[in-house]
């Protein structure tokens, strides 16, 4: 390991956290401050209108529901491809990063499928404001997905190489599993 | 690295997991109360829940330098300036037109 990082909750002490860490750090703040407002007006918009509720029924909750499940289990992979790669497990580190891109593939599926039936039945943006916000919101949550999947796609050929990174990926993908957590009450449990 | 920062660095993820899992069961579960209002109270209470153990655990902001929660709740406050600044135009203003 190139690099080890100290964790130590009592104090701050410069030279604890490697740079690299530091700055994925502020990179996932700089996406908190995207997600959040668009969030935060879907919020605010969803309380001044409840009969957009009828909207969120044709939502497909047993769909976002699974990939739920998915996103939540590839974050559970991302961690232990960590762990192995700090206690130089390198076979395993390589085989939970691949079970990683498999969920977050099959995430992409299932989202492609929901996306289909919405397209055809009419679901889009432009009918109401609630698939403007659906759409933009979950398609923005894919494209963060998708480069997630091309970096661990890439860590994962060029495993020797950025072994070291695998934690910075690891905290770029549960952010992505975060955003999610938030977006399958908004957007397909709605009261 | 010794035992006790391998704990801190990498706690039992199995655990964390299993939980999360119950929690996404549990917050299904609330979907089907009657009353829309608790409902959605203790969906987002979960979401909450969930988030942070994400966060605090697979992401180990438990174990990082304050430094690093200082960042992460610099943009939370961004996200909450937004929500309370949108407020007036969305909810009374918006709502009246």
């Amino acid at each position: 390991m190139s690099q080890s990082v100290t964790y130590n909750d009592k104090q701050f002490e410069p030279g604890l956290i490697s740079s690299g860490r530091l700055g994925m750090w502020w990179f996932l703040a700089s996406e908190i401050t995207i997600f959040g407002p668009i969030i935060a007006a879907f919020v605010l918009l969803r309380f001044r209108h409840p009969e957009w509720a009828e909207q969120a029924k044709h939502a497909l909750t047993v769909m976002g529901f699974i990939n739920t499940l998915v996103l939540i289990t590839s974050s559970y992979t991302v961690v232990l491809a960590h762990q192995c790669a700090e206690r130089n497990d390198d076979a395993r580190a390589k085989k939970f990063l691949f079970f990683t891109i498999i969920l977050g593939s099959v995430f992409l599926v299932i989202k492609g499928l929901e996306y289909a039936y919405k397209i055809r039945e009419g679901f889009i943006p432009g009918t109401h404001l609630y698939w403007g916000f659906y759409f933009f919101m979950t398609g923005l949550h894919a494209l963060h997905v998708i480069i997630g999947l091309v970096i661990m796609a890439s860590f994962l050929v060029g495993y020797q190489h950025q072994k070291a990174r695998i934690g910075h990926i690891g905290l770029y993908w549960h952010l992505v599993d975060i955003v999610w957590i938030f977006l399958f009450p908004l957007l397909y449990l709605e009261a | 690295m010794n035992a006790k920062q391998d704990l801190q660095s990498h706690p039992n993820y199995a655990v964390i997991y299993g939980l999360l899992l119950a929690l996404v069961f549990i917050s299904f579960g609330f979907y089907m109360i009657k009353s829309k209002v608790i409902a959605t109270a203790l969906i987002f209470l979960v979401a909450f829940i969930k988030a942070a153990m994400v966060g605090s655990f697979f992401m180990h902001l438990k174990f990082e330098p304050k430094t690093i929660l200082t960042i992460v709740l610099s943009s939370l406050f961004v996200v909450v300036l937004v929500l309370f600044g949108l407020i007036p135009d969305i909810v009374y203003q918006f709502g009246r037109m």
